[in-house]
């Protein structure tokens, strides 16, 4: 059992066979590719840090299945303690890289299926758990990257998996033989799944009977037969000539997502763990989306930690920093990153041991954490806009400041105070425009689900009944049948 | 009179959003202290256990281990009084002369 490094990490990419396309060609250089490196890099983050001194109290723990130091990303959480070191691992990681490191995914979709195995054992008489147990023997043993791949294209949302005119718009299973299952169809936005190793497929939503050759969870690697991956657009990935315009160099912006296609993929029956039990989707779908809004207080309020300091350091450049309403705004700013952060440990430390013995968050609170991402983090990056200015979105290109020509006007009407070099206030400006617009944003949004879903699990678990039952008797009105 | 040299195994919490530089606190230790040996908790040969958390929180987890073990964050200042001579003597002071927080001092599993 070996903890890899990051760079051992990347090295074994160089073998893998994944077919990855981008901007309508196959790429052959995935490791070394501008488009692609940066969220390798990212990644890779989480594994130098298991090795790291300073954080590998975070970034690993000790297996229960084999009691052993493992990377925390492929541990079962075993404690509340467990759940709260995830969250302090995620916000530690993130004021790293500025970014996305994309290996909480798959993670969670590990945590997620071991308990939810377990209980459908229990339920129906099945044999998942101990045959997942063995799959996450193999990824602790390995220490690979996983991808949880849940969202399905889903098509007309109106309509269920089974009714949908295109049969292939949710993961589907449309072969069982002797040796396993073959599912065809596709996953959304699959974040770091070009630069994982194995993917983790789920359900994306609740079923019903009709829907049970949609009930299905297994595990795949990226580079299977049949297996195509269309890399996403990014606000920026155009701009990999020179470093300064793309914000953040070296780690980009967000996870770097792909469409995933499934076409007629074989799946071993040691790597199913739910073929057509479509009464455990629903189950499966809210553990692993608890456990993936808890993330969010955690990694974003890591990211949010870098965007206050590059926006108190704006403020310094523009002299502006002992203005009362700046203060104003960056003291507004923390507030909300730390009211992320509170949720995120919050959901962790009221969470509670599922049958199984794994631990889970308290879904509500994690619930109420992701929604609040959706609006502080787009606050939060509104008022650094505030207080930057509006040049973060007009600044010539680093080419032009490199020109002989126009390079001495660009450094000589683009500096600030005098005291800072003007490529210095550039360059935060950049990391600003990176970290607070486009994709990056559009993640906060919608990643880990988007706000109405949220919603829905907020108000089937507010406890609305009882909330009434207080207000009718402070109010005096008497108690009906 | 030369000292043996004082090994210290020295465990972080993690620095998720420290107060705290715990790296430059050791090296500030070690700077004042020439004849100590730093080496991470996991290699369990030395003679004093430093647990450093960055915040007062103090979430570093405690490896096992039966020696002395002084635990410093940005909290409350607990210690016991060291016996002349004892290993964690010299490091103790410092901490102390250095305005290090020193969150509990434990010697040889006695309180």
């Amino acid at each position: 059992m070996v903890m890899k490094t990051g760079s051992e990490y990347i090295e074994s990419l160089r073998r893998l066979k994944t077919k990855v396309y981008a901007f309508g060609e196959r790429v052959t250089d995935l490791v070394d590719n501008p488009l692609f490196r940066p969220h390798i890099n990212a990644a890779a983050v989480t594994y130098d840090m298991a090795h790291d001194p300073v954080a590998e109290d975070l970034v690993t723990a000790v297996s229960h299945l084999t009691g052993k130091r493992i990377n925390r990303f492929t541990h079962i959480h075993q404690s509340t303690e467990d759940l709260v070191k995830k969250v302090k691992m995620l916000r530690m990681i993130a004021r790293r890289t500025g970014t996305c490191f994309q290996r909480c995914v798959g993670f969670d979709a590990l945590n997620a299926l071991y308990s939810v195995t377990y209980e459908m054992d229990q339920n129906l008489g099945t044999n998942y758990h101990e045959r997942f147990k063995e799959y996450l023997l193999y990824v602790q043993d390995t220490d690979i990257m996983v991808a949880g791949s849940m969202t399905d294209p889903k098509g007309d949302r109106s309509l269920r998996p089974s009714q949908q005119v295109d049969p292939d718009l949710y993961v589907h299973v449309v072969e069982k033989n002797e040796k396993g299952i073959v599912i065809r169809g596709a996953k959304a936005h699959q974040t770091g799944i070009v630069n994982s190793h194995e993917m983790l497929i789920m359900p994306t939503t609740a079923m019903t009977a009709e829907d049970a050759q949609y009930a299905v969870a297994c595990a795949i690697p990226v580079d299977a037969p049949g297996v195509i991956h269309i890399f996403g657009r990014q606000t920026n990935d155009s701009r990999k000539n020179g470093q300064i315009d793309q914000g953040n160099a070296r780690y980009g912006i967000v996870g770097g997502e792909a469409l995933t296609v499934l076409e007629n993929v074989f799946v071993p029956w040691e790597r199913v763990f739910m073929c057509g039990e479509w009464q455990f989707a629903g189950t499966l779908v809210e553990r692993f989306a608890s456990y993936h809004r808890q993330n969010y207080g955690g990694c974003k309020g890591g990211v949010s930690d870098v965007i206050i300091g590059a926006t108190a350091l704006i403020a310094d450049y523009n002299g502006v920093a002992k203005a009362s309403h700046v203060r104003d705004k960056l003291t507004e700013m923390i507030h909300l990153t730390e009211t992320l952060y509170a949720g995120s440990i919050a959901c962790s430390a009221e969470g509670r041991p599922t049958p199984s013995g794994a631990y889970f968050v308290d879904p509500l609170l994690a619930n109420i954490t992701k929604l609040n991402v959706t609006r502080f983090i787009y606050e939060i990056c509104r008022l650094s806009h505030d207080i930057a200015g509006g040049f973060i979105a007009t600044l010539p290109s680093e080419q032009d400041l490199r020109c002989p020509e126009v390079g001495p006007y660009v450094e000589k009407y683009f500096r600030g105070v005098a005291s800072v070099p003007t490529e210095d206030r550039i360059r935060i400006a950049r990391l600003i425009e990176n970290m607070t617009g486009g994709t990056a944003l559009a993640e906060s949004m919608h990643g880990a689900g988007s706000p109405q879903a949220q919603r829905v699990m907020i108000m089937r678990q507010g406890n609305l009944e009882q909330k009434k039952k207080l207000a009718s008797i402070l109010a005096g009105i008497p108690e009906r049948d | 009179m030369t000292e043996r040299k004082l090994t210290a195994g020295v465990k972080y919490c993690g620095h998720c959003n420290p107060q705290e530089d715990g790296p430059a606190l050791v090296r500030k230790l070690q700077s004042r202290l020439p004849e100590l040996k730093v080496v991470p908790w996991n290699d369990r040969t030395y003679d004093v256990l430093l647990v450093v958390s960055a915040c007062p929180s103090d979430c570093a987890t405690r490896p096992a281990f039966n020696g002395p073990r002084i635990e410093v964050a940005a909290g409350e200042v607990r210690y016991w009084q060291v016996p002349p001579g004892h290993p964690a003597e010299h490091l103790l002071q410092t901490c102390l002369e250095e305005g290090i927080k020193v969150f509990r001092f434990q010697a040889d599993r006695a309180e």
